[in-house]
């Protein structure tokens, strides 16, 4: 479905959607492989973490209330959050029994893993997912899912190579609120869809500090990994997407979940916007700040169609949104508070509050779980979340130029051949495949 | 000079602090300054450097004197991060001229890696040229890193060298080479492949077949699907790795002239099945042409272990056609829970009312709660609205009294109008089992909030039926959320009977409860409508049960009045204290006056 917005959907029509998406594809019941309700435990998909920070200690648990899935191993660089992350997993299923490893590496050489979640900082998703898909694993990855535009086309080559089942963490796509809202875009209810608004908070800055020993506990090599080595500095380390090679703001973090939705609710998951352009940004102030991601700003996007695509870096964390408008009204989620508005506000009669809010990502797991088992593309495969983020990624490189960028999506390059030069990043050897 | 100078004037004038000017005006000073950099000290220097290579875009002349200044950053007394500030950027604006510099670099571990970040994205084949050239003498990490840069830029010129060290004796420095000889898209990198694959050597095994079926792809990426289907058959074999075949297989599939018909039907009378190839093979049933495709697999499915059934009957429910879906519904009766699960499932995405009474069928012969459950949610999810609709109620009247609950359920999760007079028409049944269930049904819609249900809900209050309007109204005074509420307080000011009067009253005072968590005037003026329609001392208590619990200063000017009523004194002491203790840190005059009334009240009587 185009955002032409010419097909009308009864309500009746978008039950049946919410239903068919509920049920298809499936998840193979508990009672079809183990004989007791359960899943018998040769069936269940193994599964192991590589970076296990505060993103997978808060996902963990939605992994580990799944009957489908045994969690085995964890991997990070950190040895006091591999510790932390042992007795998590040992806690939740009253063994000692999850494995710990230093090297990420060793854990994928594990015959006995399917599968892993991967949450590590930024610069290690799409290195990392590589890996993986390498090692033969599925993947559950967290976003942004590459740092790089060229980075995360390879990811996309790479889990294709393979069959890899992949499932980005842009799990709004699995949210009832942002699928309401898709659902009401898509049947018209705002006509014709000619902007799509979204805002991310404006960030903090990271004053100056020398470097330090790297502390007692710590794999900084590998904590660094695909980056070029730089010195161990904690308020760097501690923030790291306050910097372009580890993390590039937070329009490009948080930023890639509303253009994962945008390109969903406009049908353009295999394409992209042609145009980038940038306003308004205030950098840090250099003479006491070693950050260098912005501090507030306006990341524009333009499609072929005419749509124009806005990022808002400012306000406060809990100002966060998305906002559809079209010529006969407007429809929004307000992230903190999962609350849909709209005009016209009869609109939110038609929702049907069931359903989890975003910070749930169950759902969005067992769609994973269901591709595993069938091998067909989970709902936020590479292609989908490559394109979701080449946007914040295009975003960035114009802001970064200080230039508008004209942008072909099928050859996924730039009309400035400085933009096509930043798309690429040598990634640091052994750190990368 | 003098195109560089006035960049850096413009620059200066917009970004820069007035006294950096100078600085900015002479390049010298600027790279004097970044050469010392290292974390801790300012960034000053590094972020005008960027913004003076931003101004720089259409400007050849000025572009060449900034690559000049970021290569001096890289002569051997400037910082190691000076250095790495230089690549980083020469990687976006560097040419030719940054070669000899980066050569430099190339020799050292520790400033190898952000050479090749400069070198491996500079376009000129000499980038290439001098990182072949450094390989020879290069070891470990660095070694490393050069076959990496080598790989991404996948030049043929490459092939040879690489081909070299894919027989090293270190295995990660072979197993990145082949890697690397994988991304070059070259007929001699293939022809190492092949031979590799032949030498069989276990220690880079998985990096051969990587590189292989790399290898494969841009042969299928060129046209040569022969050629690509070769090397992908090889690569299938049983002892390769299991995601190396599930990729081979893949891109058979996507080979083949045929789609991969032939190969998926092969794959799936395979004896016994091959577990890592047959969910590759079904997966991509969906997408093959043909008038006879779900007929020829469907026949697969008896053949098949019941997982792969599963897999079989969604790939089939995703092609929807005439035979897929009729080998869909015959399997409602499959012997295997999770086969019969899998076709229900599919049924009610692609079927209508005419699948109602087979759905009908299966409710009745449904042996387990779950599978009851699996056939509800199928039937409520049938397409067809209100025909559907109609059709369930038609099966309702003629089941058997223990698949009627069942049924009802079904028709309140597809809420709307035919659905809810259905349930209307069965909550009014002399049949109290029947009504029972009708009435919990209607209470299900009550709760889901659906708006259209809500509207029939309202028409059938006020119909011609007096069980009918009793019944919609139980619903009403259960429905969620305040849509109810002007129906439900017309029914309360103006009822037909006391019955009512209070089913009205208990769905109203429930609503207004909810809002208790947010009072506003809005609410306020919800209780204060409550109290205007009270009949009796009953409702009143009622009323200020739940008024207590709104936390708003106006509500102490509804509560106060009703310290005089004896016949509620006692409620209202409580609602007034408790009002007032909820308001007292915004409110304190109101709050200390209400309490003041109330031992004034409590001593006069």
């Amino acid at each position: 479905m185009r955002h032409g917005i010419t097909q009308v959907t009864s309500r009746r029509g978008f039950l049946h959607g919410c239903l068919a998406l509920a049920a298809a594809p499936m998840v193979v019941p508990g009672r079809v492989l183990g004989r007791d309700g359960g899943v018998a435990p040769s069936n269940r998909i193994v599964f192991g973490g590589i970076g296990i920070g505060n993103r997978a200690r808060a996902i963990l648990p939605n992994f580990l209330w799944s009957p489908e899935i045994q969690w085995v191993a964890v991997s990070d660089a950190r040895a006091d959050r591999l510790a932390s992350a042992k007795a998590l997993v040992d806690t939740h299923y009253g063994t000692p029994d999850c494995r710990a490893y230093g090297d990420f590496r060793d854990l994928l050489a594990s015959k006995t893993i399917d599968a892993v979640l991967i949450a590590t900082g930024n610069r290690w998703h799409a290195m990392a997912s590589m890996f993986a898909a390498h090692a033969g694993k599925d993947i559950y990855c967290e976003k942004p899912i590459s740092l790089t535009l060229g980075e995360g086309r390879r990811l996309v080559e790479t889990c294709r190579r393979f069959g890899t089942i992949y499932q980005a963490g842009t799990q709004r796509r699995s949210t009832a609120s942002y699928r309401f809202a898709r659902e009401m875009v898509l049947q018209g209810k705002i006509g014709r869809v000619h902007t799509v608004e979204s805002q991310v908070w404006a960030t903090g800055t990271v004053l100056h500090e020398k470097a330090a020993p790297v502390p007692e506990g710590w794999n900084y090599d590998m904590w660094l990994g695909p980056v070029q080595w730089r010195p161990f500095v904690p308020g760097r380390v501690q923030n790291w997407t306050y910097f372009f090679d580890t993390g590039e703001g937070m329009h490009t973090d948080m930023g890639t979940h509303y253009t994962d939705q945008m390109q969903w609710v406009l049908g353009t998951d295999d394409t992209g916007p042609v145009e980038f352009e940038t306003a308004d940004i205030v950098w840090p102030d250099p003479v006491k700040c070693m950050s260098e991601t912005a501090l507030t700003g306006t990341f524009r996007c333009r499609y072929a169609s005419g749509v124009n695509g806005v990022i808002y870096q400012r306000g406060a964390f809990k100002e966060r949104y998305i906002r559809y408008i079209g010529d006969e009204g407007w429809i929004q989620v307000d992230d903190d508070t999962d609350i849909v508005t709209a005009h016209p506000a009869s609109i939110l009669g038609l929702r049907n509050r069931a359903g989890a809010g975003w910070d749930n990502a169950s759902d969005h797991i067992s769609n994973l779980l269901s591709s595993i088992r069938s091998r067909r593309p989970a709902m936020c495969h590479p292609e989908v979340a490559h394109r979701a983020q080449s946007i914040v990624g295009a975003m960035t490189i114009s802001a970064r130029l200080n230039r508008k960028l004209k942008w072909d999506p099928v050859k996924e390059r730039f009309d400035n051949e400085d933009a096509n030069r930043m798309m690429e990043r040598e990634p640091r050897a052994p750190w990368c495949i | 000079m003098k195109s560089l100078l006035a960049i850096c004037l413009l620059a200066a004038s917009t970004v820069l602090r007035p006294g950096l000017l100078a600085a900015a005006a002479d390049l010298d000073p600027l790279v004097a300054l970044a050469a010392r950099y290292e974390s801790g000290g300012s960034a000053e220097p590094l972020r005008q450097f960027e913004q003076l290579l931003r101004e720089s875009g259409g400007d050849p002349k000025a572009r060449a004197e900034l690559e000049e200044a970021l290569i001096r950053l890289l002569a051997p007394d400037t910082t190691f991060e000076a250095k790495r500030f230089a690549c980083t950027h020469l990687a976006v604006h560097g040419s030719e001229a940054a070669l000899p510099a980066l050569a430099e670099l190339l020799k050292r571990e520790e400033t190898a890696g952000i050479a090749c970040l400069a070198l491996g994205n500079l376009s000129s084949a000499k980038a290439g040229d001098q990182l072949r050239a450094a390989l020879p003498e290069a070891k470990g990490a660095v070694r490393l890193q050069i076959v990496s840069a080598l790989g991404r830029r996948a030049e043929a010129a490459s092939v040879q060298p690489l081909a070299r060290l894919a027989r090293d004796a270190d295995a990660a420095v072979a197993a990145a080479a082949i890697r690397a000889l994988g991304s070059i898209d070259a007929a001699a990198a293939r022809d190492v492949m092949a031979s590799l694959r032949r030498e069989a050597r276990p220690a880079v095994a998985a990096a051969v077949a990587d590189a292989s079926l790399n290898g494969a792809e841009q042969l299928a990426a060129s046209g040569d699907r022969a050629g690509a289907s070769s090397v992908c058959e090889e690569l299938l074999k049983a002892t390769c790795l299991t995601h190396i075949r599930r990729g081979a297989l893949g891109l058979l599939l996507r080979c083949d002239t045929d789609g991969g018909a032939r190969r998926i039907g092969q794959t799936l009378e395979a004896a016994p099945p091959d577990a890592a190839l047959v969910a590759v093979a079904i997966a991509r049933i969906p997408e093959l042409r043909g008038a006879d495709v779900s007929k020829t697999f469907g026949a697969a499915l008896p053949r098949l272990p019941p997982q792969e059934q599963v897999l079989l009957l969604e790939a089939l429910a995703c092609r929807a056609d005439a035979d897929a879906r009729a080998i869909i519904q015959a399997q409602i009766g499959a012997a295997e829970p999770g086969v019969r699960h899998a076709a229900l499932t599919a049924v009610g995405t692609l079927e209508d009312a005419s699948a109602v009474p087979l759905l009908a069928r299966a409710l009745a012969a449904a042996a387990t709660p779950e599978e009851a459950k699996d056939v509800q949610l199928a039937m409520a999810g049938l397409r067809g609205g209100e025909t559907t609709d109609r059709a369930i109620g038609t099966a309702l009247r003629h089941a058997a009294a223990k698949d009627r609950p069942p049924l009802m359920t079904v028709l309140a999760k597809r809420g709307g109008d035919v659905a809810v007079a259905t349930l209307l028409e069965h909550a009014c049944e002399a049949d109290e089992c029947a009504a029972h269930a009708a009435a919990h049904a209607l209470r299900r819609i009550a709760d889901s909030g659906d708006s259209a249900s809500l509207l029939a809900l309202q028409a059938a209050v006020t119909g011609h039926d007096v069980r009918t309007r009793e019944a919609a109204l139980h619903a009403l005074a259960a429905w969620r959320g305040v849509a109810a509420w002007d129906t439900l307080a017309g029914i309360y000011l103006k009822p037909e009977n006391a019955a009512q009067h209070a089913l009205a009253l208990r769905g109203l005072v429930r609503i207004a409860g909810e809002g208790n968590a947010h009072p506003d005037a809005v609410l306020i003026g919800r209780y204060r409508q409550l109290l205007d329609g009270a009949r009796n001392d009953d409702d009143r208590k009622l009323i200020l049960c739940v008024l207590a619990g709104a936390g708003h200063p106006d509500a102490l000017t509804l509560a106060l009045p009703l310290l005089d009523v004896p016949g509620v004194r006692a409620e209202a002491v409580q609602a007034v204290e408790r009002i007032a203790e909820a308001v007292k840190a915004t409110h304190p005059d109101k709050a200390g006056d209400a309490i003041r009334k109330v031992k004034t009240a409590q001593a006069a009587h």
